[in-house]
């Protein structure tokens, strides 16, 4: 489904992906993991295209996607969820959803998706109207989440959905991840610094460290080894 | 009181060009960052182009308007092309700078090609010479005009704005560039259209203020383009209802001044000028910016930078 073949990037001077190669295979859950600064955002701008690639190649379905631009990976049914959210907050609640399902023309098929995002967020029904900026910060992401939906993509991308959040608005928002990859199929790379959440619900992981893939197995493999309880399971 | 209403409905409709021009200024500047202080010359320049087509070939005033509308497309276009797109990642003041330079090049192009406007020129329209009393009230067939293709313009951005997946999408840009590519925006096509769009504007205002002066040169626009930046400072930089009231409030502060100093001097200060009217209403804006650095009307933005 979406494949990272010894992908190399940065920015200027800065070298901060080295080589790095993942996978997720169709329907999987994947979490990639990693401490501040392992370059997880930079791997996500450049899975979307937001940061040229130097080295290496990404596929998305057979397809070699690594120069094309964003919008051309949203038309192949690549979305993401960006890190801190990123709403448009000076647009409504429909509005940011409307934007998401920019690739998408007819209007019934748009009717059609918002219905479906707004099935998995109920919340978000009576803020249509409601300035983005004004939401609070788990209908902030849900808002991120249903608007990546809208395009309706076959591989999911999310930044670290945990950040900033209540553990119970947490447990809600995996809590959908899981139903979208169980009932539609949808294929998740998943980024997370809440590592114990994160394997909680993926099928495999991946740990980044200072920009190359050090790690990377199931969650009960990685469980075991010793690196990852030090880093991100507290000891 | 006739009096008032008269200098009222001037201040409206001087208003609502500098106003037009605001709501241009703010329309480029949320979306591409860019100051542009070459708005001026760009109505100017459209402006001039109706001139020709309407003494060169002898064109019908609203046979010459659409050529006049679709060459503003086109020169929008071409300077977001050429001009904007280079200096994209330039820092604001930097690009502010830029445009001044721009502002110069147009105006000597367009004095190279068209001679004859270097010096004021009589602009024909339709409008000239009609006018109306309606009580005491004196009313001019421009002056409505005016104040109905401003009002037209502002509606039909609303709706655009508002209403359609291009205009959403124009907005969403403005908030935050890198996400609406990611939502699949093509940002190449929405700043062009951006460009065209605010040209068109700026060749309306230009054409309305050349209808109401009948005269028309290269420059003429220059005196507008800095109240207007008042204007759109005033409605805060960021909405386009914020610009239009800036310029209505610019517009009637300085009718209601002349107005108030017709005829009368301190010392040997003749204060009717229209220089001291120019000078007080900076005065005054300098003074609401340090009461209300965001504007009358901005609010404390929520948006990260
Ligand atoms: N726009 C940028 N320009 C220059 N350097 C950057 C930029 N963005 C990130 N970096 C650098 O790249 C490295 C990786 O950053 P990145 O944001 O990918 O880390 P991350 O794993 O997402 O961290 P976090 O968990 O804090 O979100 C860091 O050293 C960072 O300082
Ligand atoms: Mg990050």
């Amino acid at each position: 489904m979406l494949k990272v073949e010894r992908v190399s990037t940065g920015y200027g001077p800065l070298e901060v992906l080295r080589e790095v190669s993942l996978e997720a295979r169709a329907g999987e859950i994947v979490a990639v993991l990693g401490a501040n600064g392992a370059g997880k955002t930079t791997l996500m701008r450049a899975l979307t295209g937001l940061l040229a690639t130097r080295a290496g190649a990404i596929w998305l379905d057979g397809q070699h996607v690594e120069r094309l631009a964003p919008e051309r990976r949203v038309r192949l049914g690549l979305a993401l969820v960006p890190e801190g959210r990123d709403l448009f907050g000076s647009l409504t609640v429909r509005e940011n959803l409307v934007m998401g399902a920019f690739t998408r023309r007819a209007s019934a098929e748009i009717e059609a998706a918002m219905a479906r995002v707004l099935a998995y967020f109920p919340r978000l029904k009576d803020r249509l109207h409601a300035q983005a900026a004004s939401l609070s910060g788990g209908e902030g992401q849900m808002l991120a989440i249903g608007r990546a939906l809208m395009s309706q993509p076959r591989a999911l991308l999310l930044d670290e959905p945990s950040q900033g959040l209540a553990p119970i608005v947490v447990e809600a928002v995996f809590d959908v991840l899981a139903r979208l990859n169980r009932d539609e199929g949808l294929t998740i790379l998943l980024v997370e610094q809440n590592a114990r959440k994160a394997l909680g619900i993926a099928g495999r992981a991946y740990v980044l460290q200072s920009g190359t893939v050090a790690l990377h197995g199931t969650p009960r493999e990685l469980a075991d080894t010793a690196t990852l309880r030090e880093l991100y399971l507290g000891g | 009181m006739t009096a008032v209403l008269q200098v009222a409905l001037a201040g409206g409709v001087t208003g609502s060009l500098y106003g037009l021009l605001a709501v241009g200024i703010v329309l480029i500047y949320r979306t591409t960052g860019v100051l542009n202080f070459a708005y001026g010359a760009i109505a100017a320049v459209c402006a001039c182009f109706m001139y020709v087509l309407l003494t060169g070939p002898r064109l019908n005033f609203w046979l010459a308007l659409p050529l006049a509308l679709i060459f503003a497309v086109a020169l929008g276009i071409a300077l977001e092309r050429l001009f904007a797109r280079p200096v994209l990642n330039a820092p604001v003041f930097t690009k502010a700078i830029a445009t001044l330079a721009l502002a110069l090049v147009l105006q000597t192009v367009a004095q190279q090609i068209w001679p004859q406007l270097a010096q004021p020129e009589h602009f024909p329209s339709p409008f000239e010479g009609h006018a109306t009393r309606i009580g005491g009230l004196y009313i001019s067939a421009i002056g409505v005009t005016v104040l109905g293709v401003t009002a037209v313009v502002m509606v039909a951005l609303a709706l655009f704005l508002n209403r359609t997946r291009l205009g959403i999408a124009m907005r969403a840009t403005a908030d935050n560039q890198p996400v609406a590519r990611l939502m699949g925006v093509p940002v190449g096509l929405v700043f062009p259209l951006v460009w065209a769009l605010s040209a068109v504007v700026a060749a309306l205002t230009g054409i309305l203020f050349a209808s109401q002066q009948a005269v028309i040169d290269v420059q003429f626009m220059d005196p507008l383009l800095i109240l207007a930046f008042v204007a759109a400072v005033l409605g805060g930089l960021e909405s386009l209802p914020g610009a239009l009231l800036g310029g209505l409030i610019v517009g009637l502060t300085d009718s209601l001044l002349a107005l108030v100093l017709a005829g009368r001097h301190v010392g040997a200060l003749d204060v009717s000028d229209p220089g001291i009217r120019a000078a007080l209403i900076f005065g005054g804006f300098v003074l609401v910016l340090l009461l209300r650095p965001q504007g009358l009307f901005g609010q404390a933005v929520l948006r990260k930078v």
